[in-house]
């Protein structure tokens, strides 16, 4: 389960990912379009129909059992981390939209594990490989490889760790089954990404992507500290979360404790917890309140949006 | 392929497809989406009301029942299979013990809500979806905070798919019929030569597609003759706003 679907994830963790995800992704548009410049259009909708299309051919993975590629790192390979990394967010995109796989509240942490762990953190260990081990077709091909694998594993452990921290299983326990089972998922990843890579780089090496001249360390060091602080800023973010929301299993505790709290409250009606609460009236006019502030809050806030829509395009 | 299957019901007219645009459409799917997946555990009369609004909705939307459980059945194996796995999983005192097997009481519960979130919160988003054309759809994601380069590469990618696809089928058909009793090795790197092959063939489109697109004065963005639709947003800000009032009404009833 690579795709996170709607219901797993807790509000804070969801609003976490989301807002780091748009941060991110706004920052790689601005990048490939630096890059790219009047090519970056055509580029990435090109790669997104290919990417599109290669996720539709499904390989054998073990026991009758059949997986797609990701291509986080084939993508980042021939078209650039950040290009990749664009090209994937649309892919998750369309598919929570137009195929309900992936959650539209859990796609921020659906962008993160596969897109940024696929197309910069797999290419920053793609770039890191060849850096050292020179940048032979065979050579590159083994490099995307590893860098495959690994990023499917990571893919594994982000998902396992945002789900933990959803307080839907201990952290330790989803964490190290969702790592494991990506652990398998990531061979036929790496195989594939690792021959498709050696057969491009063996027809066409000048078509893949070349960090430019003048920054050939820049942009390596730029893509893995960009990862290395997607990382870092995510873990400390989620580490606050965690200390501040109950570890997964006292959240089951106090879930449970939730629960007998409820029941007990409806089998006494009369209990000082009721008589406490205003009347029936008093209820319902606090709703009708509430349900009317929403409505006007949610008629400014598109208000707002159409008039700001109305701006820029007018 | 095509996603013709994906525009089945999208032009019968219905109660809510004559009374939301498009883009209007998306703004509720997310308001669903964001209602029923973000439900907080505990809150079981909140989650019962939303599965009734959610019913209502695929009501007025006149689907037919067979087809919407047909699209909701397609993703339910991404959410059943990790949540059947949480009774066994999470700790707690035994409800059920089949030999081996203890389902904990704290698992069921879990696995119980976190599938029928799952299960709502695609119901309401297939719905919403499935009365609204793909392309309509793609030129409503205009209106959410993305970048443009991402909404670009969504609607080039919706035109180019498809392209792509009968070139993999060819090469793949291709490949097929020459590797023959080929050994397993053999098979693999000719699954990945056909995948290098289509990236291949996205370059060359694109760079085509480019000098296309310059030899006829592209500058940033594609023009689109999308009248501006009269549409009142009544009926929009008040689904949104059930759909809020509702969570909130979940959010409610796990706090006191």
């Amino acid at each position: 389960m690579a795709h996170i679907p709607d219901g797993f994830l807790s509000a804070p963790v969801a609003a976490t990912t989301l807002v780091t995800a748009g941060a991110l992704t706004a920052y790689a548009a601005k990048r490939a379009q630096t890059r790219l410049d009047d090519r970056a259009a055509p580029t990435l909708g090109l790669a997104t129909a290919a990417i599109f299309a290669a996720q539709a051919v499904n390989f054998p993975v073990a026991a009758g059992t059949s997986g797609h590629l990701l291509g986080g790192v084939l993508v980042a390979v021939v078209f650039g981390p950040w290009a990749g990394y664009l090209v994937m967010t649309a892919v998750l995109i369309a598919q929570a939209l137009l195929f309900a796989d992936g959650g539209l509240t859990a796609l921020g942490a659906n962008v993160l594990n596969i897109a940024a762990a696929g197309a910069l953190v797999g290419y920053g260990i793609y770039r890191t490989l060849t850096a050292l081990a020179g940048d032979g077709a065979r050579r590159r091909g083994l490099a995307a490889a590893a860098a495959a694998y690994l990023s499917a594993v990571l893919t594994g452990a982000a998902a396992g760790l945002e789900l933990g921290l959803s307080g839907v299983a201990p952290t330790g326990l989803s964490l190290g089954a969702m790592a494991s089972v990506h652990a398998l998922i990531g061979l036929p990843e790496g195989v594939i990404t690792g021959l498709a890579v050696w057969a491009l780089a063996r027809k066409r090496a000048d078509l893949l992507f070349q960090p430019q001249a003048a920054s050939t360390g820049g942009l390596t060091g730029a893509a893995v500290l960009a990862g290395l602080g997607v990382v870092a800023i995510l873990a400390g973010l989620l580490s606050i979360l965690a200390s501040a929301a109950p570890d997964g299993l006292e959240r089951v505790a106090i879930d449970l404790g939730f629960a007998e709290a409820a029941s007990s409250w409806e089998a006494a009606p009369f209990s000082d917890y009721q008589a406490w609460l205003p009347g029936t009236a008093g209820t319902l006019v606090a709703i009708v309140l509430g349900i009317a502030l929403l409505f006007a809050g949610v008629a400014a806030t598109a208000r707002a949006l159409a008039r700001a829509r109305a701006a820029r395009n007018g | 392929m095509g996603f013709a299957h994906l525009d089945r019901y999208a032009d019968r007219p219905s109660w809510l497809s004559r009374r939301t645009t498009p883009e209007q459409r998306l703004w509720i799917a997310l308001g669903a989406a964001f209602a029923a997946g973000l439900m907080p555990p505990g809150a079981w009369r909140a989650l019962a009301a939303l599965a009734l609004i959610v019913a209502l909705g695929a009501w007025t939307a006149r689907l037919p029942a067979g087809a919407l459980a047909r699209r909701v059945a397609h993703a339910i194996p991404f959410f059943l299979l990790p949540a059947l796995a949480l009774p066994l999983s999470v700790p707690g005192p035994a409800a059920v013990e089949l030999g081996p097997l203890a389902f904990s009481e704290p698992g069921l519960t879990k696995a119980a809500e976190i599938v029928l979130r799952a299960t709502l919160a695609v119901s309401a988003v297939t719905v919403v979806i499935s009365v609204t054309r793909a392309a309509d759809l793609l030129s409503a994601l205009d209106a959410l905070p993305l970048p443009r380069l991402v909404k670009s590469s969504l609607a080039l990618g919706y035109r180019y798919v498809y392209v792509l696809n009968d070139e993999l089928e060819r090469t793949g058909r291709a490949l097929r019929s020459r590797l023959g009793r080929a050994p397993v090795s053999r098979r693999w790197q000719a699954r990945a030569v056909t995948l290098a092959h289509v990236l291949l063939r996205a370059h060359v489109r694109g760079s085509r597609i480019h000098a296309a697109m310059l030899s006829r004065g592209y500058r940033d963005g594609f023009p689109t003759l999308r009248p501006a639709s009269t549409l009142s947003p009544f009926w929009t800000v008040a689904i949104v706003t059930l759909l809020a009032a509702v969570w909130l009404a979940g959010l409610i009833e796990v706090s006191i």
